[in-house]
This record gives structure tokens, C-alpha cells and sequence, in this order.
């Protein structure tokens, strides 16, 4: 029977956090799993306009290269608008955390999971969930979904960090949650 | 100044760190660099569909039916 154990959970406060970094990432789990729950001080975009990137980094520091998808992003006003196919080797898993549009402040929840993360032999795989609201109208509800597969940059090293990066000049709200669980199976 | 949030996942401690001036550069670099690659790769996409319209398109021009062209190319 799978167990899941909460490994850390940290709270941002002020409002001056650019990156949020996690860093020594236990490597004794099957899976892991991240658990987001985003608030952007960007108020001039709406919901498909920021440059929020997840990037991972192998136990040795270095980016982890990542091919993968988009598997689609839906938005309550126009259906599915958006699929595209990552290149091979594209190392970032691109994702927004933008939770205003048009003034309105909602919500975004990101959830990641990440299988045979901490393997050294083979490949791992990812999967991540977007999901946003706006209080104030549709146009800003959006959920995505991407999926992808990872490897240690030089030699199949394990995933050993997380980093959520925003734009320039843009930065988490306080509150802004992150979770990581690990997860035995 | 913008911070990062180090959060160590061996002890569950974290701090709030300071960008170096190189830190931001290399920031604005990454982001900009990610922003330029995802348009590519959105535009790629973008023409693949178009061009695969557009093919389908022609082949019906020439006669064919839907499901002929979809036992062609899908």
C-alpha cells in the first residue's frame, strides 16, 4: 500500500520572492509529489502571459534536460487553445502562476508529480497539473496539462532540486504555499 | 531587491536570500532565452497544423472523400 509523507511545507512572506528554491531533496521515496498553491504580484497580465518557469536541477547542480508536451490548456472562454509539443531536450517545464486577470484575484494550484525521481538508471517522468481561477470573471479560469521525460544532465543522476522561477520584476505573493510529499509505493 | 526562497528539504529550514547582481542578469537571460524557445516551438506547431490543413485540403481538391484522406494521413 503507498504511503505519502509530508517532507516540507513553506509558506512565502513579504514581497520580494522571485525564486522559490527546493533544495536537498530527500532521495529515500518512490515518487514525489509538489503541491503549489500560487499567488502572483502581477496585475498587468491575464492568465497566459507570464514567464513562470519550473526548472530542474540532477543531485550534481546541473539543469536537467527535459523533452515533453503540452498536453493541452483550456480556458473557460475559448475551449482548448493551446497544444504544442516541446523540442527534444527543452529543459524547462513551462507553466504560469499568474492568479489575477483583469484585477480579479483567484487562486492557481500546480500540482507536480514526479516518478522514479530519484533513479540513476533510467529515465523519470513527470506529469503536471495547472488549474486557475479568477474572482471576477471567466476569462481568467484556466487548467493545463504537461507531461515529460528527465534525465541528470552528464549521467543519469537523480532530480535533487526544484526551482519556480518568476519573470523579472515579478514575485509571489505572501501566503504563496509550497508542499513537497514523498510518496512510497 | 528580489529574493530567493531556499528552502532546504533535508531539515525542513529556509531562508530568504538576496539576487547578486549576477543573479539577476542570469535571471533576465533564462527567462528571456525560455520565452524565445516556447514561442518557436508554439509557432512550429502552429504551421505543422496549418500545413497539415492545408494538405488535406488539396487532397480533397483532387476527389477525395473525408474518410479517404483520414485512412491516409489521419
Amino acid at each position: 500500500m503507498a504511503t505519502t509523507d509530508l517532507i516540507s511545507t513553506t509558506v512565502v512572506s513579504g514581497s520580494s520572492t522571485n525564486i522559490v528554491s527546493l533544495t536537498s531533496i530527500p532521495q529515500g521515496y518512490t515518487d514525489l509529489l509538489l503541491l503549489a498553491i500560487c499567488k502572483s504580484t502581477d496585475t498587468s497580465n491575464t492568465y497566459d502571459d507570464l514567464d513562470n518557469e519550473a526548472i530542474l536541477y540532477d543531485t550534481g547542480g546541473a539543469v536537467m534536460p527535459i523533452g515533453g508536451a503540452w498536453m493541452g490548456q483550456i480556458a473557460a472562454s475559448g475551449g482548448i487553445v493551446e497544444t504544442s509539443q516541446f523540442a527534444s531536450g527543452y529543459n524547462r517545464i513551462a507553466m504560469k502562476t499568474s492568479n489575477e486577470s483583469s484585477g480579479g484575484i483567484g487562486v492557481q494550484v500546480i500540482t507536480m508529480r514526479f516518478l522514479d525521481y530519484s533513479s540513476t538508471t533510467v529515465a523519470k517522468n513527470v506529469h503536471t497539473w495547472e488549474g486557475k481561477t479568477s474572482s471576477t470573471n471567466t476569462s481568467g479560469t484556466m487548467s493545463k496539462m504537461h507531461t515529460g521525460c528527465f534525465n541528470g544532465a552528464s549521467s543519469n543522476l537523480a532530480l535533487g532540486r526544484i526551482d519556480f522561477v518568476l519573470g523579472s520584476s515579478k514575485y509571489f505573493k505572501a501566503d504563496s504555499t509550497f508542499s513537497l510529499y514523498g510518496i512510497n509505493s | 531587491m528580489a529574493q530567493k526562497l531556499v528552502i532546504d528539504c533535508s531539515t525542513g529550514e529556509s531562508e530568504y536570500v538576496d539576487f547578486t547582481a549576477d543573479e539577476v542578469t542570469a535571471q533576465e537571460t533564462s527567462v528571456a532565452q525560455a520565452a524565445i524557445q516556447r514561442e518557436a516551438e508554439e509557432a512550429a506547431a502552429t504551421k505543422a497544423a496549418t500545413d497539415a490543413a492545408a494538405g488535406k485540403a488539396k487532397l480533397k481538391d483532387l476527389g477525395l472523400t473525408d474518410d479517404q484522406i483520414a485512412a491516409l494521413v489521419g
